[in-house]
């Protein structure tokens, strides 16, 4: 608590300080112009994660272990931009994971020694005419117990001078799940699909304000449990109390979200970005998210921006999800896994971006970019996460 | 232990919704004479809709760790093994 009342106190004079410093910034120069040359070329971003969680409700433990879990994730995306129509673009990342409550699964996962890693990559390409853009992309991934092939298709259109934009995408995923039990005995593998619609409209609403509303609508079909995941049974019918059983959820989901994004300058050294997000599903599961990012333009020569990070979430628990010693085998279904139950989280953080603008010349000219981004994500239930993330980006 | 009371999640989320929209009608009185000339503000680098690659990071975590996804021009649903 204490904590907290301390980060809440060095938020908000982060915040007045920023104000401040960007008030007092009269002498700032505007931001530069769009260079001729703009969207032309390769663009190469290297990205990276930390990500460290702790908590002691952990589904592979009943819903009672350990939470603990870090994950170090280095990404490289690549962008080509061939003519004024064509652009490719490709993405490759590793997840290296050393997890303390996955280790009580079985040999081949992370421990304090061991590391469990999941690669993916994605390959996209997308054309652009007149006032269209249409793109496709292939995904993969690839997990000890898991693989997932990915394809999918986007569309969008200018309308009203460039004020209205529409866009929808649909996604498709075919995973295939290796069952790895509570015991950890292999038993075999089984398939999940998911399909993704999204469709959005964004609006220029006026000089300094732009929005979007996004509706977002998924199915999933197939073995949507994790097999490793343990629920502790209470007395009752087929069952000894305290006994130790994987989890058991139904074979589909339909889930659906409304997101609305504002983004609005107060001048042109402070803008506020803010999303608001409501979701439903037929777990039973609905939740709200509420998310604020305030950029401050820094005073510097470079385009240089400062913001704090907030965002706030509640969800409401899945109708399958209960703690230990709640359920029996005459449930139908029933969970114990946290993502599923009933809480609220709270993230803070600060972010700093530097936009240099696409140059020509050599790797340290041709700099464009410069972002990191420090957060702190805590929820009511005891669960913590840090996550700290840079990005650079080259055009060339 | 909670963070905050019921009537306090109301509350925010309420008083969010209500700004939000307000912000939304209100900026909505000029939304269609925007002209190209008229954008400067509107190319501001934090101006973007789109979040930086960074935040797609918080967005997989938090995909992760949380029962929802999607509406977030972010991560979706599938291809990893969290529910």
């Amino acid at each position: 608590m204490l904590l907290r009342r301390a980060g809440l106190r060095l938020l908000l004079l982060t915040y007045i300080l920023l104000a401040s410093t960007s008030l007092l910034a009269q002498s700032a120069p505007p931001v530069a112009p769009a260079d001729p040359e703009d969207g032309q070329g390769i663009d190469v971003d290297f990205l990276f994660n930390y990500y460290d969680q702790d908590g002691n409700r952990s589904p592979v433990t009943g819903g009672i272990g350990s939470e603990d879990l870090q994950v170090i994730t280095p990404v490289i995306v690549l962008k080509w931009q061939k003519s004024d129509r064509w652009s490719f673009s490709s993405n490759l990342g590793v997840d290296n994971i050393t997890s303390a409550s996955t280790d009580n699964i079985d040999d081949d996962v992370s421990s304090a020694s061991r590391l469990d890693n999941r690669a993916h990559v994605t390959f996209a390409a997308n054309r652009t005419a007149e006032s269209q853009r249409v793109g496709f992309n292939l995904g993969f991934s690839k997990e000890y117990d898991y693989s997932s092939f990915s394809g999918g298709l986007s569309w969008s259109r200018d309308f009203n001078q460039k004020n209205t934009t529409l866009s929808a995408s649909l996604q498709h995923y075919s995973d295939t799940v290796e069952l790895y039990d509570i015991d950890g005995v292999l038993r075999g593998e089984d398939d999940r699909t998911t399909t993704d619609f999204s469709l959005s409209v964004t609006q220029v609403l006026g000089k300094r304000t732009v929005g979007t509303l996004e509706l977002y609508s998924s199915q999933q079909d197939g073995f949507l449990s994790t097999p490793f995941h343990e629920v502790i049974l209470a007395d009752g019918v087929g069952g000894l109390s305290g006994e130790r059983v994987a989890e058991r959820l139904p074979d589909t989901r339909s889930r659906m979200a409304v997101g609305l994004h504002l983004n609005h300058a107060f001048s042109k050294k402070v803008v506020q970005r803010g999303s608001l997000r409501f979701y439903d599903d037929d777990w039973g599961v609905t939740s709200m998210t509420l998310s604020l990012e305030t950029h401050f333009r820094l005073p510097t020569r470079l385009e240089m921006w400062a913001f704090p990070i907030l965002r706030y979430y509640d969800q409401d628990e899945s109708d399958y999800y209960g703690a230990p010693r709640v359920f029996t085998l005459a449930d139908p279904f029933f969970t114990a896994d946290r993502d599923l139950g009933e809480f609220s989280g709270e993230k803070f953080g600060v972010g700093w971006k530097v936009n240099l603008g696409r140059r020509k010349g050599g790797v340290l000219r041709s700099l464009r970019s410069f972002e990191t981004r420090i957060t702190s994500y805590s929820q009511d239930d005891g669960f913590d996460a840090l996550s700290v993330s840079w990005g650079v980006g080259w055009s060339f | 232990m909670k963070m905050l009371s019921p009537v306090g999640k109301s509350l925010i989320v309420r008083s969010s919704t209500l700004v939000l929209v307000l912000v939304l009608v209100l900026s909505s009185l000029g939304c269609a004479s925007v002209q190209p000339w008229e954008k400067d503000t509107l190319a501001l680098g934090p101006m973007a809709v789109e979040g930086s690659p960074c935040q797609a990071f918080e967005h997989n975590n938090e995909v992760y760790r949380e029962g929802s996804v999607g509406a977030n021009g972010g991560k979706s649903g599938g291809g990893c093994g969290c529910s």
